[in-house]
């Protein structure tokens, strides 16, 4: 039970470091500072010149960057941060060359819903067949071919003309096509 | 119980972190670190990333507690204190610890 509770308490310190990040940097810069200003009145106390003393804390306490990133670290919400920064430098990038910007996305909109409308056509056509006919089984597609001309498409006469005879086909309907 | 090395070393840390504030009572980090330096004889140097690391580490687990106070000499300072968990948890690794050295000893000790 103890062990559950440590997780998320654990789980929640590292939400809150990734949330106050700003504010515990500039708490660690201080609490850096504050050591070395401890360590050189030791140095100073046991005779140590103030500006060697100052040298020498320096040089023990070692690389403040690398303590910062050891600090971040041990946060435990470095992933998180990294993929904030990622997103914001992204960000700002797309917004430093808004005409590129604006372009890309209307050519996505373009492609896509180019994509969703073809797609809603064959969805019905090919896979799932209309919605409003009874049993897309047995609907067939009749074309017309030209051998003598390039000509193309039914006209709307021939469909009639077809409708008035007796035909194996309970109905026929134009699709596609405007009727011409 | 199968820790990775890291996790061991971590763990060392912080026992003696626990400790050091057990008896000494609220400390800053430049304390606990001289404290533990001193202890061991300078046998263990910190290097000061890997003792705030530390100290990150056992607040968020509530095992310590920080406040923002003033030094004996009047300098501004992040003091620590042990919390009632970190002190249970302590005892715990204590004799966790005391088992493991000295199974260690015993082995490496015999030589026959």
């Amino acid at each position: 039970m103890a062990h559950i509770d440590g997780n998320i308490r654990e789980a929640w310190a590292r939400l809150r470091s990734f949330l106050l990040r700003q504010e515990l940097d500039r708490e660690f810069d201080e609490e850096a500072s504050s050591h070395l200003a401890l360590a050189v009145d030791d140095y100073v106390h046991s005779g140590v010149p103030e500006a060697e003393a100052r040298r020498i804390a320096r040089l023990k306490f070692g690389s403040v960057e690398a303590a910062k990133d050891a600090h971040r670290d041990s946060r435990g919400a470095t992933w998180l941060e990294g993929l904030f920064r990622d997103l914001s430098h992204a960000w700002r990038g797309l917004m430093r060359d808004r005409g590129v910007t604006l372009t890309s996305i209307v050519m996505l909109i373009l492609v896509i819903g180019l994509n969703v409308a073809v797609f809603a056509v064959v969805d019905t056509m090919l896979f799932r067949g209309f919605p409003l006919v009874k049993d897309n089984g047995r609907l067939v597609y009749i074309q017309e071919r030209h051998t003598l001309t390039n000509g193309c498409c039914l006209l709307y006469a021939d469909l009639l003309a077809w409708q008035d005879q007796v035909s194996p086909f309970r109905g026929m309907a134009f699709v596609g096509a405007k009727p011409s | 119980m199968a820790e990775s090395k890291l996790d061991l070393l971590q763990g060392t840390l912080d026992l003696m972190v626990l400790q050091t504030l057990d008896v000494m009572g609220p400390l800053h980090g430049y304390g606990i670190s001289r404290r533990i330096e001193q202890l061991s004889e300078n046998e263990i140097l910190l290097n000061q990333g890997t003792i705030y690391a530390a100290l990150v580490r056992l607040q968020q687990r509530g095992w310590i507690e920080a406040e923002w106070g003033v030094s004996e000499n009047n300098r501004k300072a992040k003091f620590y204190s042990i919390t009632k968990t970190g002190r249970r948890r302590m005892k715990e690794d204590r004799s966790e610890w005391d088992r493991i050295s000295t199974a260690m000893r015993r082995v490496l000790s015999a030589t026959r």
